[in-house]
């Protein structure tokens, strides 16, 4: 049996949009989302962890919604919105969530970190003031080795004013 | 300094509770190496963020001669004792003394039955 190049395994294509951008991404079938983000698209900031659907740390919002990318085959991302932790913040600032878990100390190593970010973005843009319990249970699939989550909590509680701010003195 | 306190006393609530390292020896003509029986977090659960407490943390700061500057470590002092007070926690609640990590239900009923 021959091995095929790796190149000419790459016999599918979709077009998405990734972190608002229409993106096209030729890839293996058998590719799931996670692999395609970081192997063919270069986007890393989304972590590999134990690609069982356990730890979380691969989470993306597809369509708005947090999934795990480990899990999530490429293929089925035909023509939908993928956001990543590298589409969060706009014209080169941080969004208010990197502000606070920068602030506040919410990440130590941080490898959990993309994925608690994307995740508190689509609880903050379902329910703009979530309460502690309602963050908490937000974050469940996210497992953190390093900080014990309650400064996690402080930092989304933190971001929730700081969009209030943003969007007051917009208005 | 507060997320490591936060982050080893949460670390040693896994430990207290949760987390039983279990291990298992291949079979002679593998390696007959001794590895873990569940080599996944679905089996080695870890606690979530619906499992962590309020933490009240208090730091005393008193410089270590011996550091450089005073410096002292802060990163897994507060893991240990944690330990045992979840220990403690279940003698003083049920009366019965669990004297191996993890402390877990089954070993609790098993204690009390006795």
């Amino acid at each position: 049996m021959t091995t095929l190049p790796i190149e000419s395994q790459k016999t599918s294509q979709i077009r998405f949009t990734l972190n608002g951008e229409e993106t096209d991404v030729c890839f293996a079938p058998y590719k799931t989302l996670l692999e395609v983000l970081r192997e063919d698209l270069g986007h890393t900031g989304t972590k590999h962890g134990c690609e069982l659907g356990e730890c979380g740390a691969c989470a993306v919002l597809l369509d708005g919604k947090p999934v795990l990318s480990c899990l999530v085959l490429a293929v089925d991302c035909s023509g939908r919105q993928v956001l990543t932790v590298e589409g969060l913040g706009e014209d080169g600032n941080l969004h208010p969530l990197q502000d606070a878990f920068a602030d506040l100390g919410a990440a130590q190593c941080g490898y959990c970190t993309p994925a608690i970010l994307v995740t508190a973005k689509a609880l903050l843009d379902q329910n703009p003031h979530p309460s502690r319990d309602q963050i908490r249970e937000a974050i469940s699939g996210n497992l953190c080795r390093c900080t014990g989550y309650l400064q996690i909590f402080e930092a989304v509680e933190a971001a929730v004013l700081k969009i209030a701010a943003q969007k007051s003195t917009v208005t | 300094m507060r997320g490591q306190v936060e982050g080893s006393v949460y670390m040693g609530l896994g430990e207290a509770l949760m987390e039983e390292q279990e291990f298992r020896r291949l079979p002679k003509k593998l390696s007959h190496a001794l590895v873990h029986k569940f080599p996944s977090i679905l089996e080695y659960k870890s606690p979530t963020s619906l499992d962590m407490p309020e933490v009240t943390t208090e730091l005393i700061e008193a410089p270590d001669p011996r550091g450089p500057f005073g410096a002292k470590e802060v990163g897994q002092g507060p893991l240990l004792p944690i330990m045992p007070a979840v220990a403690n926690a279940v003698y003083d609640a049920v009366g019965v003394r669990i004297d191996e990590i993890p402390v877990t239900p089954e070993k609790i009923m098993k204690a009390l039955a006795e």
